[in-house]
């Protein structure tokens, strides 16, 4: 019934950065190598380098008077606060509401069971009545962060299984972020893998190196997705919008 | 020793039951849109009164000995409820914890947003897969939102894809769910859908379904499990196009889940 059709394609010249977000607010630095503090938008002088996971409260009304693009991300300069005395602008793209992996998480449960408040039992989403095979199920779980719920969907059928995890009101590029950060291993041994052999997507295209350290998504009838196969037999990494929210999904194929 | 024999032949049969583990002082509703009949004595000739279709009855005693009875293909057992000032029996194969759905709910989404309890903040919605541009095709979005009943908890998706679109209801948790439960709230709600089955077949009698059994009016009407009894499928009669509505039940999880999806 649910049919999940990946493809890794090129059109890195869509972007939005992280959306929403408002004067005052704490937001959480996602760049894994630290976020340059500068003393104007588009400056040369840093202030600071912010390090992966420090908190930053923006401290302008968002505007959008000065772009800038990096890893593929597309945002703006925005003022921020860092502690008690220290402003200074960044890049707003690689900043975040959603809490930054720590250091050991390698899965989107562990993500979700470190960051998240888990709340409600675990319950079955749906019941699949495969023809061949009897019933399978999707379970979900639900959790709450900063007033929003969130659902993380486990399947297992047998043409595969995946862990999903909807977060709502957030962009594309915070979900590859996320993703980046917790998944950073597979992503690595997932690059390694690209450059020793040519491995080809479901379209038979090549997957590119670059594509695990920027941010490309495809975009069709306003709808954005990224899709990279990880390191392992079958096993992909996708990122897909629609309706509000993104989902990050594991998936592995029988 | 003894009990422990007797344990499994109490509680297997009852997977396949309608309403389940309800005790004195629990509030039921009739879910049978004809109504039920209260009855003076378990399964007697004496009917009290027909409670109308959406009536909350109070459970007054799980009657034990438990004396079972099957109507319309549905199995299950006397109870005595009170009704207002009326007591007596009826049969609970036609009544659920859950509330029954009021004429305004047309679709499962509507039902749980007229009857049952948000869990949470206003939920998400997501996309599925990525798009194939050869196919020209987004592979599609699944919202899901949780909603509270009793101790159930009950999960909606709303989902659409390249090719159609669908819903369903997970019903879960509490003291479990049965499939009876899941085709009476299915009948309440698709009624007008169901109702133009039976029309429409009529029109169409060497109709079979997927599973290459005869499609009648009964079909639409009355119970009729596959044979396993863990499911139920039913061809909507689109014109052109596949509308189905499935009904599953998973024994071990004792959830219900309820679908209707349609495509062209």
């Amino acid at each position: 019934m649910r049919i999940l059709i990946f493809l890794l394609l090129l059109a890195p010249q869509w972007a939005f950065a992280i959306k929403n977000y408002s004067l005052g607010q704490t937001l959480n630095v996602l760049a894994l190598k630290g976020l340059n503090l500068r003393d104007r938008p588009h400056g040369d002088k840093v202030v600071r380098t912010l390090p992966y996971g420090s908190q930053v409260v923006v401290a302008e009304k968002p505007n959008q008077d000065y772009p800038f693009e990096a890893d593929g991300i597309k945002g703006f300069w925005v003022k921020v606060r860092v502690g008690e005395q220290t402003t200074g602008y960044v890049f707003d793209g690689f900043l975040s509401a959603l809490p930054a992996p720590d250091a050991s998480c390698s899965s989107l449960q562990d993500y979700c069971r470190k960051h998240l408040r888990a709340f409600a039992p675990r319950t079955v989403k749906n019941i699949n009545q495969w023809l061949e095979f009897g019933q399978t199920m999707d379970w979900v779980q639900a959790y709450e962060y900063q007033n929003k719920i969130f659902a993380l969907v486990e399947n297992n059928s047998p043409y595969g299984s995946f862990y999903e995890l909807v977060l709502p009101g957030a962009s594309l590029e915070e979900a590859w972020l996320i993703a980046r950060a917790c998944l950073k291993d597979e992503l690595e041994s997932a690059k390694a893998m690209v450059a020793a052999r040519t491995i080809n997507d479901d379209n038979g295209l090549a997957v590119q190196q670059k594509h695990y350290d920027q941010f490309a998504a495809v975009v069709f009838r306003g709808f954005g997705c990224v899709a990279l196969p990880l390191a392992g037999i079958d096993r992909y990494l996708g990122l897909n919008e629609a309706d509000g929210a993104v989902s990050i999904t594991v998936s592995k194929k029988q | 020793m003894r009990s422990l024999l007797l344990l499994p032949l109490l509680f297997l049969p009852l997977l396949t039951f309608a309403v389940k583990g309800y005790r004195a002082g629990d509030e039921l509703h009739v879910l049978a849109l004809s109504g039920v009949r209260l009855r003076a004595t378990p399964g007697g000739d004496k009917v009290l009164a027909t409670l109308p279709y959406g009536t909350k009855v109070v459970v007054a005693e799980v009657l034990s000995p438990a004396q079972p009875f099957e109507a319309e293909g549905r199995r299950g057992f006397w109870v005595k409820v009170k009704n207002k000032d009326q007591v007596g029996y009826v049969f609970d194969g036609f009544l659920s914890w859950l509330p029954a759905p009021d004429k305004s709910c047309i679709d499962l989404a509507s039902y749980a947003q007229k009857h049952l309890k948000p869990l949470g903040a206003k939920f998400v919605g997501h996309a599925f897969g990525c798009y194939n541009p050869d196919e020209d095709e987004i592979a599609g979005s699944d919202d899901t939102r949780f909603f509270q009943w009793g101790g159930a908890t009950i999960v909606l998706s709303e989902s659409w894809y390249y090719e159609g679109a669908g819903e369903g209801l997970s019903l879960n948790g509490g003291a479990g769910f049965s499939l009876e439960e899941g085709w009476l709230l299915a009948q309440a709600i698709f009624k007008a859908d169901l109702d133009r089955c039976v029309e429409l077949i009529a029109e169409d009698p060497d109709r079979v379904d997927y599973n290459d059994r005869p499609l009648n009016a009964a079909s639409y009407q009355q119970f009729s499990p596959a044979k396993d009894g863990t499911y139920l499928e039913l061809d909507m009669l689109p014109e052109g196009c596949s509308d189905m509505l499935i009904i599953v039940f998973d024994p071990q999880t004792k959830t219900v889940y309820i679908s209707r999806h349609s495509g062209c």
